[in-house]
Protein backbone atom coordinates (compact mmCIF):
# COMPACT_ATOMS: atom_id res chain seq x y z
CA UNK A 1 0.00 0.00 0.00
CA UNK A 2 1.78 3.36 -0.61
CA UNK A 3 1.10 6.41 1.53
CA UNK A 4 -1.89 7.96 -0.36
CA UNK A 5 -3.82 4.68 -0.34
CA UNK A 6 -2.89 4.49 3.74
CA UNK A 7 -4.11 8.49 4.26
CA UNK A 8 -7.08 8.36 2.79
CA UNK A 9 -8.20 5.07 4.31
CA UNK A 10 -6.81 6.60 7.36
CA UNK A 11 -9.39 9.40 7.02
CA UNK A 12 -11.61 7.79 6.33
CA UNK A 13 -12.02 5.96 9.49
CA UNK A 14 -9.39 3.06 9.05
CA UNK A 15 -7.15 4.24 12.31
CA UNK A 16 -4.92 1.18 12.78
CA UNK A 17 -3.53 1.78 9.10
CA UNK A 18 -1.43 4.58 10.41
CA UNK A 19 0.79 1.51 12.19
CA UNK A 20 2.57 1.48 9.27
CA UNK A 21 3.02 4.88 8.31
CA UNK A 22 4.84 4.99 11.40
CA UNK A 23 6.63 1.89 10.84
CA UNK A 24 7.98 3.03 7.61
CA UNK A 25 9.40 6.56 8.88
CA UNK A 26 9.94 6.50 12.13
CA UNK A 27 13.94 5.56 11.92
CA UNK A 28 14.47 8.56 9.69
CA UNK A 29 12.42 10.85 12.27
CA UNK A 30 14.26 9.71 15.27
CA UNK A 31 17.90 10.39 13.14
CA UNK A 32 16.41 13.70 12.41
CA UNK A 33 15.49 13.95 16.28
CA UNK A 34 18.64 13.00 17.58
CA UNK A 35 20.53 15.59 15.75
CA UNK A 36 18.75 17.77 18.34
CA UNK A 37 18.20 16.18 21.32
CA UNK A 38 21.26 14.00 21.28
CA UNK A 39 21.67 10.84 24.30
CA UNK A 40 18.08 12.36 26.10
CA UNK A 41 14.87 10.02 26.66
CA UNK A 42 13.08 12.75 25.12
CA UNK A 43 13.60 11.70 21.74
CA UNK A 44 11.36 8.86 21.55
CA UNK A 45 8.70 11.39 23.39
CA UNK A 46 9.31 13.85 20.77
CA UNK A 47 9.04 11.08 18.15
CA UNK A 48 5.74 10.18 19.15
CA UNK A 49 4.32 13.83 19.38
CA UNK A 50 5.40 14.06 16.09
CA UNK A 51 3.31 11.62 14.45
CA UNK A 52 0.53 12.00 16.70
CA UNK A 53 0.75 15.78 15.17
CA UNK A 54 1.08 13.49 11.96
CA UNK A 55 -1.98 12.02 12.44
CA UNK A 56 -4.24 14.85 13.24
CA UNK A 57 -2.77 17.44 10.91
CA UNK A 58 -3.60 14.15 7.83
CA UNK A 59 -6.77 15.85 6.26
CA UNK A 60 -4.77 18.90 5.53
CA UNK A 61 -2.28 17.14 3.41
CA UNK A 62 -3.32 17.62 -0.01
CA UNK A 63 -0.85 16.17 -1.80
CA UNK A 64 1.26 19.36 -3.28
CA UNK A 65 4.53 17.84 -1.93
CA UNK A 66 5.47 14.26 -1.25
CA UNK A 67 4.02 12.95 1.78
CA UNK A 68 7.92 12.00 3.00
CA UNK A 69 8.75 15.66 2.85
CA UNK A 70 5.71 16.89 4.51
CA UNK A 71 6.53 14.92 7.09
CA UNK A 72 10.28 15.48 7.63
CA UNK A 73 9.03 19.22 7.36
CA UNK A 74 7.03 18.79 10.00
CA UNK A 75 9.74 16.45 12.16
CA UNK A 76 12.14 19.48 11.80
CA UNK A 77 9.83 22.35 12.95
CA UNK A 78 9.45 19.85 16.23
CA UNK A 79 13.04 19.71 16.86
CA UNK A 80 13.87 23.31 16.20
CA UNK A 81 10.86 23.79 18.81
CA UNK A 82 11.74 21.36 21.13
CA UNK A 83 15.65 22.39 21.46
CA UNK A 84 14.59 26.17 21.77
CA UNK A 85 12.03 25.31 24.92
CA UNK A 86 15.01 23.03 26.12
CA UNK A 87 17.87 25.65 25.08
CA UNK A 88 20.26 22.71 24.29
CA UNK A 89 23.34 23.65 23.68
CA UNK A 90 26.23 21.23 24.38
CA UNK A 91 28.93 22.75 26.04
CA UNK A 92 30.74 20.03 28.11
CA UNK A 93 31.39 16.47 26.67
CA UNK A 94 31.72 15.13 30.04
CA UNK A 95 28.05 16.81 31.07
CA UNK A 96 27.46 13.80 28.45
CA UNK A 97 28.44 11.10 30.41
CA UNK A 98 26.25 9.87 33.36
CA UNK A 99 28.11 8.37 35.88
CA UNK A 100 27.13 4.98 34.99
CA UNK A 101 27.56 5.40 31.41
CA UNK A 102 31.61 6.25 32.26
CA UNK A 103 31.47 3.30 34.53
CA UNK A 104 30.46 1.32 31.99
CA UNK A 105 33.41 2.65 29.64
CA UNK A 106 35.84 1.75 32.17
CA UNK A 107 34.27 -1.80 33.19
CA UNK A 108 34.49 -2.62 29.77
CA UNK A 109 38.05 -1.54 29.37
CA UNK A 110 39.31 -3.35 32.38
CA UNK A 111 37.44 -6.53 32.21
CA UNK A 112 38.62 -7.50 28.56
CA UNK A 113 41.28 -5.88 26.58
CA UNK A 114 39.85 -6.48 23.40
CA UNK A 115 36.88 -4.78 24.03
CA UNK A 116 38.97 -1.35 24.43
CA UNK A 117 38.33 -0.94 20.82
CA UNK A 118 35.03 -1.12 20.87
CA UNK A 119 34.73 1.39 24.18
CA UNK A 120 36.77 3.95 22.05
CA UNK A 121 34.47 3.48 19.06
CA UNK A 122 31.69 4.40 21.99
CA UNK A 123 33.13 7.03 23.01
CA UNK A 124 34.02 8.32 19.75
CA UNK A 125 30.27 7.88 18.31
CA UNK A 126 29.53 10.24 21.40
CA UNK A 127 32.12 12.89 20.62
CA UNK A 128 31.02 13.28 17.25
CA UNK A 129 27.34 13.32 18.31
CA UNK A 130 27.76 15.95 20.90
CA UNK A 131 30.00 17.81 18.06
CA UNK A 132 27.08 17.90 15.95
CA UNK A 133 25.07 19.27 18.48
CA UNK A 134 26.94 22.51 19.00
CA UNK A 135 26.32 23.30 15.49
CA UNK A 136 23.29 25.52 14.52
CA UNK A 137 20.08 24.41 13.16
CA UNK A 138 20.52 25.04 9.57
CA UNK A 139 23.82 22.72 9.60
CA UNK A 140 22.51 20.31 11.54
CA UNK A 141 19.70 19.33 9.93
CA UNK A 142 21.58 19.66 6.43
CA UNK A 143 24.75 17.07 7.69
CA UNK A 144 21.77 15.18 9.37
CA UNK A 145 19.74 14.30 5.94
CA UNK A 146 22.80 14.56 3.74
CA UNK A 147 25.62 12.66 5.44
CA UNK A 148 23.81 10.45 8.15
CA UNK A 149 20.33 10.17 6.38
CA UNK A 150 21.66 9.76 2.54
CA UNK A 151 18.83 12.23 1.32
CA UNK A 152 19.62 13.15 -2.14
CA UNK A 153 20.14 17.28 -3.09
CA UNK A 154 17.14 17.43 -4.90
CA UNK A 155 15.36 15.69 -1.67
CA UNK A 156 16.94 18.19 0.97
CA UNK A 157 15.72 21.12 -0.96
CA UNK A 158 12.16 19.97 -1.17
CA UNK A 159 12.50 19.38 2.74
CA UNK A 160 13.91 22.65 3.61
CA UNK A 161 12.21 24.21 0.72
CA UNK A 162 14.96 25.81 -0.30
CA UNK A 163 17.12 26.38 -3.62
CA UNK A 164 19.26 23.37 -5.01
CA UNK A 165 22.85 26.12 -4.76
CA UNK A 166 21.61 27.01 -1.21
CA UNK A 167 22.11 23.26 -0.04
CA UNK A 168 25.27 22.99 -1.95
CA UNK A 169 26.68 26.04 -0.28
CA UNK A 170 24.88 25.00 3.12
CA UNK A 171 27.07 21.48 2.97
CA UNK A 172 29.94 22.67 2.62
CA UNK A 173 29.71 25.46 5.10
CA UNK A 174 28.66 22.92 7.33
CA UNK A 175 31.34 20.73 6.77
CA UNK A 176 34.13 23.00 7.21
CA UNK A 177 32.48 24.21 10.77
CA UNK A 178 32.09 20.44 12.05
CA UNK A 179 35.37 20.04 10.69
CA UNK A 180 36.42 23.06 13.26
CA UNK A 181 34.80 21.89 15.64
CA UNK A 182 36.20 18.32 15.67
CA UNK A 183 39.68 20.15 15.64
CA UNK A 184 38.92 22.02 18.64
CA UNK A 185 37.77 18.60 20.23
CA UNK A 186 40.96 17.14 19.01
CA UNK A 187 38.61 14.33 17.77
CA UNK A 188 40.89 13.15 15.42
CA UNK A 189 44.28 14.72 13.53
CA UNK A 190 44.38 16.78 11.47
CA UNK B 1 41.42 28.02 -9.57
CA UNK B 2 41.43 30.01 -6.16
CA UNK B 3 41.11 27.47 -2.97
CA UNK B 4 38.22 29.57 -2.23
CA UNK B 5 36.77 27.98 -5.36
CA UNK B 6 38.19 24.55 -4.67
CA UNK B 7 36.86 24.52 -1.26
CA UNK B 8 33.26 24.19 -2.72
CA UNK B 9 34.23 21.98 -5.46
CA UNK B 10 35.66 19.21 -2.88
CA UNK B 11 32.30 19.43 -1.36
CA UNK B 12 30.40 18.77 -4.41
CA UNK B 13 33.22 16.20 -5.18
CA UNK B 14 32.90 14.25 -2.45
CA UNK B 15 28.87 13.84 -3.15
CA UNK B 16 29.77 12.77 -7.02
CA UNK B 17 28.16 16.61 -8.27
CA UNK B 18 30.76 17.47 -10.36
CA UNK B 19 30.97 17.27 -13.91
CA UNK B 20 34.36 15.81 -15.83
CA UNK B 21 35.89 18.90 -16.68
CA UNK B 22 35.08 20.13 -12.85
CA UNK B 23 36.89 17.23 -11.34
CA UNK B 24 39.45 17.42 -13.75
CA UNK B 25 40.07 21.26 -13.22
CA UNK B 26 40.20 20.34 -9.32
CA UNK B 27 42.66 17.35 -9.53
CA UNK B 28 44.72 19.76 -11.56
CA UNK B 29 44.66 22.10 -8.17
CA UNK B 30 45.10 19.76 -5.95
CA UNK B 31 47.89 18.62 -7.47
CA UNK B 32 49.24 21.74 -6.40
CA UNK B 33 47.60 22.68 -3.55
CA UNK B 34 49.00 21.08 0.00
CA UNK B 35 46.13 23.18 2.04
CA UNK B 36 43.00 22.31 -0.08
CA UNK B 37 45.14 18.51 -0.29
CA UNK B 38 44.08 18.51 3.66
CA UNK B 39 41.00 20.11 3.06
CA UNK B 40 39.67 17.70 0.89
CA UNK B 41 40.90 14.56 3.19
CA UNK B 42 39.04 16.57 6.06
CA UNK B 43 36.15 16.95 4.12
CA UNK B 44 36.06 13.13 3.66
CA UNK B 45 36.90 12.63 7.08
CA UNK B 46 33.59 14.28 8.47
CA UNK B 47 31.54 12.76 6.04
CA UNK B 48 33.16 9.15 6.96
CA UNK B 49 32.36 10.02 10.85
CA UNK B 50 28.81 10.96 10.41
CA UNK B 51 28.07 8.27 8.28
CA UNK B 52 29.35 5.52 10.74
CA UNK B 53 27.85 7.33 13.59
CA UNK B 54 25.49 4.79 15.12
CA UNK B 55 21.78 5.61 14.77
CA UNK B 56 19.78 5.67 17.65
CA UNK B 57 16.99 2.84 18.00
CA UNK B 58 13.88 3.39 18.97
CA UNK B 59 11.94 0.69 21.13
CA UNK B 60 10.43 -2.40 19.73
CA UNK B 61 6.85 -0.87 21.29
CA UNK B 62 6.89 2.43 19.45
CA UNK B 63 4.35 1.81 17.24
CA UNK B 64 1.93 0.41 19.34
CA UNK B 65 2.46 3.00 21.85
CA UNK B 66 1.82 5.60 18.91
CA UNK B 67 -1.31 3.70 18.04
CA UNK B 68 -2.35 3.37 21.96
CA UNK B 69 -1.39 7.06 22.75
CA UNK B 70 -3.69 8.33 19.42
CA UNK B 71 -7.02 6.35 20.59
CA UNK B 72 -6.53 7.89 23.93
CA UNK B 73 -6.85 10.95 22.92
CA UNK B 74 -10.00 10.30 20.32
CA UNK B 75 -11.66 8.76 23.45
CA UNK B 76 -10.71 11.86 25.53
CA UNK B 77 -12.38 14.15 22.86
CA UNK B 78 -15.23 11.61 22.39
CA UNK B 79 -15.82 11.76 26.54
CA UNK B 80 -15.63 16.08 26.03
CA UNK B 81 -18.41 15.64 23.40
CA UNK B 82 -20.63 13.35 25.36
CA UNK B 83 -20.49 15.82 28.51
CA UNK B 84 -21.25 18.55 26.35
CA UNK B 85 -24.13 16.97 24.71
CA UNK B 86 -25.50 15.63 28.33
CA UNK B 87 -24.75 19.42 29.94
CA UNK B 88 -27.72 20.61 26.63
CA UNK B 89 -29.78 18.11 27.10
CA UNK B 90 -29.69 18.43 31.24
CA UNK B 91 -30.27 22.19 30.69
CA UNK B 92 -32.58 22.30 27.63
CA UNK B 93 -35.65 22.78 29.32
CA UNK B 94 -33.89 25.48 31.29
CA UNK B 95 -32.92 26.82 27.57
CA UNK B 96 -35.96 26.46 26.23
CA UNK B 97 -38.21 28.23 29.08
CA UNK B 98 -35.88 31.44 28.92
CA UNK B 99 -36.30 31.32 24.92
CA UNK B 100 -40.12 31.09 24.95
CA UNK B 101 -40.00 34.11 28.16
CA UNK B 102 -37.92 35.79 25.77
CA UNK B 103 -40.38 35.39 23.11
CA UNK B 104 -43.07 35.88 24.84
CA UNK B 105 -42.36 39.12 26.15
CA UNK B 106 -41.31 40.00 22.61
CA UNK B 107 -44.70 39.79 21.33
CA UNK B 108 -46.15 41.23 24.42
CA UNK B 109 -44.41 44.47 24.13
CA UNK B 110 -45.10 44.73 20.49
CA UNK B 111 -48.33 43.93 21.24
CA UNK B 112 -48.59 46.73 23.56
CA UNK B 113 -46.74 49.07 21.66
CA UNK B 114 -49.36 48.35 18.51
CA UNK B 115 -52.29 49.30 21.10
CA UNK B 116 -50.90 52.35 22.21
CA UNK B 117 -51.00 53.35 17.88
CA UNK B 118 -55.05 52.24 17.78
CA UNK B 119 -55.75 54.21 21.13
CA UNK B 120 -53.86 57.20 19.89
CA UNK B 121 -55.77 57.55 16.58
CA UNK B 122 -59.10 57.00 18.41
CA UNK B 123 -58.43 59.82 20.71
CA UNK B 124 -57.71 61.78 17.17
CA UNK B 125 -60.82 60.77 16.02
CA UNK B 126 -62.65 61.85 18.58
CA UNK B 127 -61.44 65.00 18.64
CA UNK B 128 -61.87 66.03 15.17
CA UNK B 129 -65.53 63.85 15.43
CA UNK B 130 -66.84 65.76 18.18
CA UNK B 131 -67.10 69.14 15.92
CA UNK B 132 -68.92 67.35 13.14
CA UNK B 133 -71.25 64.07 14.44
CA UNK B 134 -75.34 63.71 15.24
CA UNK B 135 -76.21 61.35 18.15
CA UNK B 136 -76.88 58.48 16.24
CA UNK B 137 -73.34 58.67 14.67
CA UNK B 138 -72.09 58.62 17.80
CA UNK B 139 -73.62 55.45 18.94
CA UNK B 140 -72.30 53.63 15.37
CA UNK B 141 -68.87 54.76 15.61
CA UNK B 142 -68.74 53.59 19.29
CA UNK B 143 -69.55 50.31 18.15
CA UNK B 144 -66.61 50.10 15.66
CA UNK B 145 -64.55 51.58 17.88
CA UNK B 146 -65.13 48.94 20.34
CA UNK B 147 -64.43 46.32 17.23
CA UNK B 148 -61.15 48.02 16.63
CA UNK B 149 -59.64 47.71 20.37
CA UNK B 150 -60.74 43.75 20.77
Amino acid sequence: MNDKDIIERVIAGQEDLFRHIVDRYKDKVLSIIYSFCGYTSDCEDIAQNVFIKIFYSLDKFKFKSSFSTWIYRIVINESINFAKKRNTKIVSLQANFSNDEEQEVIDFIKSDDNTEKKAIEKETQKLVQDTLLKLKDNYKIILTLRDIENFSYEEISQIMNIPIDTVKIRIFRARKKMKQLLKEDNLYEM
Amino acid sequence: MKCKNAEMLISLHIDNKLSLEEVTSLMEHLNRCEKCRQTYKDFKDVKIVLSDMQKAKLSNNFTNSVIRKIKELKNRQNNKNIVFVNFLKKHFVMAASFVFIIAASAVILSKKSSNNNNAAALAEYYLNYEQNTSVEDIYDENIISFLLLY
